[in-house]
């Protein structure tokens, strides 16, 4: 390559309509640095997301980009990555989005540890819908067009991620894009499912939540001697609980950075390699499947693999 | 006198050898060279509700259509014979166990109340006390029915002093003792049961007492009755067959098509075809190499999706699923509609709404499936008939999916997943993969337009090949949200217009097929598994004079509109009769839909039971002289 | 352009003062604080954007942001708030 990418190098000449000052600007800036200082290739990055505002974001990128369904970024990413492991996924989903209506997936996501980085604009409101609660709203708390104080309790996403298998799990902020974008670098750098949850004020809906709320609050972990690696496999368990606990820490002071990392679990892409010998080598993508319109399997092999289903017809 | 064909039934608890017995009993019918199919009927339970296997062995054909009565039952228990003991036919014979002989239907709690009422009506009537030992007796007395009766206890207590039973195994030789039966009274040959028995037990210790206990009731069988059951000499003239499920057929074929990706939820009946898949996942035979990635997702909403990220990232792909799970996935084939993606749904139909019947047959999804989802798409949807069929068709399905760009919809029912059938080895020199406009590399960094307008087929690049987007949202060239009204029409028309593409490649004699003399005087149109049951019963209908045609519909998406209304035109109206197992007539629907031509008699079965040729027959002669709507409900 | 007017999201000729707490048209007054070149690459840098009111448009780096600035149009990182714009949304996706 002939001269290193700049964060402009990455972004699309789509209008980006988000509404002015919207939180959402520090993540789409997060990400332009991050995948100009990871040198990414734009044709073999994948952002694949949700709907809602944040699921816009593929279009403000000049990587590919597949917006899908409202909570489906990650089967849609699963079958991305696994078809061709070769891709750079990366999934940004809403807070309703991953934890709402696509809860499933994201625990399914941890347990199978595959090598997609996930980040989740947390507004603790449906943007796109008008400002309803959404998962990460506490209770009690009545945003702007809330009619009446939320009824339902928070999930706390770190400690859903920790618990779910997520192998690196972090908190961002928005408007700290420096440490939003390191997240980003190190969460696409991990081999293995890895999840960013990322404060992001909605100006238009949240005026509990605010830049000025966080502003006063967040503290970087690394810098108050958080170790967030797990170094030897034994001590995983331990790892989470403390990382778990760590997670709930909120209110005058709420914590970023990664809280828990554990390199020593298999990535899904090494589990099917471990069964499907020329997975990684030739991806199920570029796998041929004919020669020259006809089919690879001739009636040779047709008889050796499926002998189970073949009978001959015969005396003994 | 010899038979040309035979249908039997065995029946059982559910989890006690069945499965085992009509393997083993498939393959060496196949074996002998006659043509085996064999549907498999059991309740939404593991272990303890009655199941049968009812199979039609032929010597003239490979059959695609059972048929009542029965020339054999095979009872592992007494509950089998009191659910089936009307379907003999007068001169059967009944395989039963004496030992069972002092059970009353009344005390057996898995008859179902229903059953058990109608049983007490018909005791009642023959003055019967309720024993299986009075309804033997009853039937050898009054329906000349000949009863083996064997004492299944002692003849594997025997069979313990000889040869040794391992404990953990005993059932497998309650399966030795019906296998020996069905052996004896046809004549089946020890050649033959050896090898279905040495292909089920490959290992010796299985495989020598199970010998011994069905070659001990083979012959006792023959010495006391003298094979009366047999089949006149094979003349089919195959040298080897395929004995497999739907099911497995339609795996094999998605392996020959070049499938990389499934993504699956269990579900019945389609869930078998994802583990066939998954025991072949990786295939390395010298100058073959296939693997095929079969992922296991958490719902069918990720199935589907996922079969579409890997779709776009150049697999062929695909998921199968049944109703339940295909409601889920509507969505995820409406956003596939929307971005022009190549993913295969094979779709096993089963009893509906709801959970409904979830272990037995229906067609009762067709309009869901050319219907389903909100706004309008181009969808292709194909319909199997029989196994041949399924081959074609999955390969097929993943071909038009790529050329079309578009999602395809591949209809199997029930009946044809799990029902076993003898087909000719498919011929896999005749088959083409099609992987449609591929641009690759060439498509270029930056200025790639994925929708590109210029086409109504735009050449499509894999993620990884060129920069590129996709979204649900309306979007334009490019594949960016787009809300502008002239835009809007362009990409409408351009999807829209795919669907015409394929009406006119795709030539309608693939799509529809007529069977049946130049001239007939009446017209059956059906298509899945109906296929089997019309032909068998036009063929028993032409015995008796009336000579019938059949209208198999394979496509439904395109619908090929000329060609079934040309042949609907050699018909009186009142001579069309539309055969299907749903209640709404719903292909009946489409075909008013696209021909304008309304058909207005039916024969319709929604009891998930298949249709048999012989229950047909009389519908279609019912309907002949007037009837306008025959249910059919035959089966247990 | 002054440093202490937060301009509203949409109409950029009305914004809040933060130094007298009062909303005003986007006129000079005795406390204007010219918002320095500087100031705005900082706040760039941490927030990661600067968002243009004029060309409605988030400007994403420093040298974007001065040529906006050169050519005299309204950037700003931090919006008075509006608390009815919410009543006014329609729904979407
Ligand atoms: C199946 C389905 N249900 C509902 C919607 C409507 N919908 C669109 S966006 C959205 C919520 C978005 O909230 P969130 O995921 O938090 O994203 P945000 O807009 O806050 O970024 C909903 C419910 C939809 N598009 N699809
Ligand atoms: S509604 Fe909220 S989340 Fe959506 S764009 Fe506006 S500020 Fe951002
Ligand atoms: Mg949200
Ligand atoms: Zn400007």
């Amino acid at each position: 390559m002939a001269r290193r990418p700049s964060p402009s190098d990455y972004r699309s000449d789509v209008w980006n309509d988000w509404c002015p000052g919207c939180g959402n600007f520090g993540i789409v800036a997060a990400m332009y640095q991050a995948l100009a200082e990871l040198n990414a290739d734009p044709k073999a990055t994948v952002v694949v997301s949700g709907i809602g505002c944040s699921g816009k974001i593929p279009h403000f990128l000049s990587v590919s980009g597949v917006h899908t369904l409202h909570g489906r970024a990650i089967p849609f990413a699963t079958g991305i990555k696994l078809a061709n492991p070769g891709l750079n996924v990366i999934v940004n989903g809403g807070d309703g989005d991953l934890l709402g209506i696509g809860a499933g997936h994201f625990v399914a996501l941890g347990r199978r540890n595959i090598d997609i980085t996930v980040i989740m604009h947390d507004n603790q409101v449906y943007g796109l819908t008008k400002g309803q609660a959404s998962p990460t709203l506490p209770r009690g708390i009545r945003t702007k067009a809330l009619p009446m104080p939320n009824l339902q309790d928070p999930v706390n996403p770190v400690a859903l991620a920790i618990a779910s298998g997520y192998t690196f799990v972090a908190r961002g902020y928005s408007s700290r894009v420096k440490h939003l974008k390191d997240l980003i670098k190190a969460a696409v750098e991990h081999r293995g499912a890895a999840f960013i949850d990322v404060l992001q004020p909605c100006v238009t809906y949240n005026d509990v939540f605010t830049y000025d709320y966080y502003d006063k609050r967040v503290y970087a972990l690394e810098e108050s001697g958080w170790d967030p690696d797990v170094r030897d496999e034994s001590d995983a368990a331990r790892k989470a609980a403390e990382a778990y606990a760590k997670a709930f820490e909120w209110g005058d002071r709420i914590p970023i950075g990664v809280f828990y990392r554990n390199a020593h679990v298999p990535s899904f892409e090494d589990r099917i390699a471990g069964r499907l010998p020329g997975y990684l080598k030739v991806p199920p993508a570029a796998e041929p499947v004919d020669s020259g319109g006809a089919p690879l399997m001739d009636a040779d092999a047709f008889r050796k693999a499926f002998s189970k289903y073949i009978v001959e017809i015969g005396e003994g | 006198m010899t038979l040309r064909a035979l249908d039997f039934i065995l029946g059982g608890p559910q989890g006690g050898g069945l499965e085992t017995s009509s393997q083993i009993l498939t393959w060496a019918f196949a074996r002998a060279g006659y043509g085996v199919i064999s549907d498999r009927e059991y309740f939404s339970n593991i272990r303890g509700r009655h199941s049968y296997v009812h199979a039609e062995v032929s010597a003239t054909g490979l059959p695609r259509a059972l048929r009542y009565p029965i020339h054999l039952l095979g009872a592992m228990d007494a509950e089998t014979v009191f659910t089936h003991f009307g379907d003999l036919a007068p001169g059967s014979y009944l395989v039963y166990d004496t030992g069972e002989e002092g059970k009353v239907y009344e005390s057996i709690p898995s008859i179902e109340p229903e059953l058990k009422a109608r049983l007490r009506a018909a005791f009642r009537e023959a003055g019967l006390d309720g024993t299986l030992g009075s309804l033997v007796k009853y039937l050898s007395a009054s329906r000349r029915v000949v009863p083996v009766g064997l004492h299944y206890a002692s003849v594997l207590s025997e069979a313990q002093k000889e040869v040794g039973i391992a404990a953990s195994q005993a059932s497998r030789y309650v399966s030795a003792i019906l296998v020996g039966a069905v052996a004896g009274l046809t004549g089946l040959g020890d050649g033959p049961v050896s090898y279905g028995l040495s292909r089920r037990f490959p290992k010796k210790e299985l495989y020598e007492p199970n010998r011994y206990v069905a070659g001990a009731v083979a012959s006792y069988v023959k010495s006391k009755f003298g094979a009366p059951l047999a089949l006149e000499a094979s003349s089919i003239g195959q040298r080897e067959l395929l004995v497999a499920s739907g099911n497995d057929v339609s795996a094999m074929a998605k392996i020959v098509g070049g499938l990389r990706f499934q993504s699956y939820y269990p579900i019945t009946p389609a869930a078998d075809e994802s583990f066939t898949l998954e025991e072949y996942e990786s295939l390395h035979l010298d100058g073959f190499d296939s693997e095929v990635v079969v992922l296991q997702t958490e719902d069918e909403l990720a199935a589907i999706n996922a079969a579409v990220g890997a779709a776009l990232a150049g697999a062929r792909s695909a998921t199968a699923t049944s109703g339940p799970g295909f409601d889920l996935m509507v969505e995820g084939l409406g956003w596939a509609g929307m971005n022009e993606v190549p993913v295969v749904v094979t779709y096993y139909q089963r009893g509906g709404p709801s959970t409904g019947q979830p272990t037995r047959g229906a067609q009762s999804d067709l309009l869901s499936s050319v219907f389903a989802s909100h706004g309008e798409y181009p969808r292709i949807v194909i319909a199997s008939g029989d196994h041949e069929e399924v081959f074609r068709d999955a390969i097929e399905a993943l071909n038009y999916a790529e050329r079309y760009q578009m999602p395809v919809i591949h209809l199997v029912d029930k009946f044809l997943a799990n029902t076993i059938a003898s087909i000719p080895m498919p011929d896999l020199s005749s088959i083409r993969i099609d992987r449609g406009k591929l641009v690759g590399e060439a498509a270029g960094a930056g200025g790639y337009k994925r929708f590109d307008f210029s086409s109504p087929i735009s050449p499509r690049a894999f993620l990884g090949q060129a920069v590129m987007w996709y979204t649900g949202d309306e979007h334009d060239e490019w594949g960016h949200i787009t809300e502008d009204p002239e835009s809007r029409v362009k990409i409408m028309e351009k999807r829209m217009r795919k669907l015409e593409i394929a009406d006119s490649e795709i030539p309608e004699e693939a799509r529809a097929s007529y069977y049946g003399p130049e001239r007939a005087d009446f017209l059956l149109v059906g298509w899945g598994f109906v296929k089997g049951a019309a032909l068998a019963a036009l063929e028993d209908l032409s015995a008796e004079g009336l000579r019938g045609a059949y209208l198999h519909v394979r496509m439904f998406s395109p619908y090929p509109s000329r060609l079934v209304s040309r042949i609907l035109a050699g018909f009186e109206p009142d001579r069309v009769i539309d055969v299907e197992h749903n209640y709404t007539a719903q292909a009946a629907s489409l075909l008013a839909m696209n021909t304008g031509f309304r058909i207005r008699r039916s024969v319709l079965k929604f009891t998930g039971r298949p249709m048999y040729a012989d229950e047909l027959a009389r519908a279609v002669k019912s309907v002949l002289s007037g009837s306008e709507r025959e249910v059919l409900s035959y089966g247990a | 352009m002054c440093a202490h007017y937060l301009p509203h999201p949409q109409y950029g000729y009305m914004g809040y003062c933060d130094e007298r707490g009062i909303v005003f048209g986007h006129q000079y007054c005795e406390g204007f604080t010219p918002m320095s070149a500087d100031r705005l690459i900082d706040v760039l840098r941490a927030r990661g954007w600067v968002y243009c009111v004029d060309c409605r448009r988030a400007l994403f780096d420093a040298e974007e942001v001065l040529a906006h600035l050169r050519r005299g149009e309204l950037l700003t990182a931090e919006f008075m708030q509006d608390a009815v714009a919410a009543e006014e949304a329609l729904v979407a996706d």
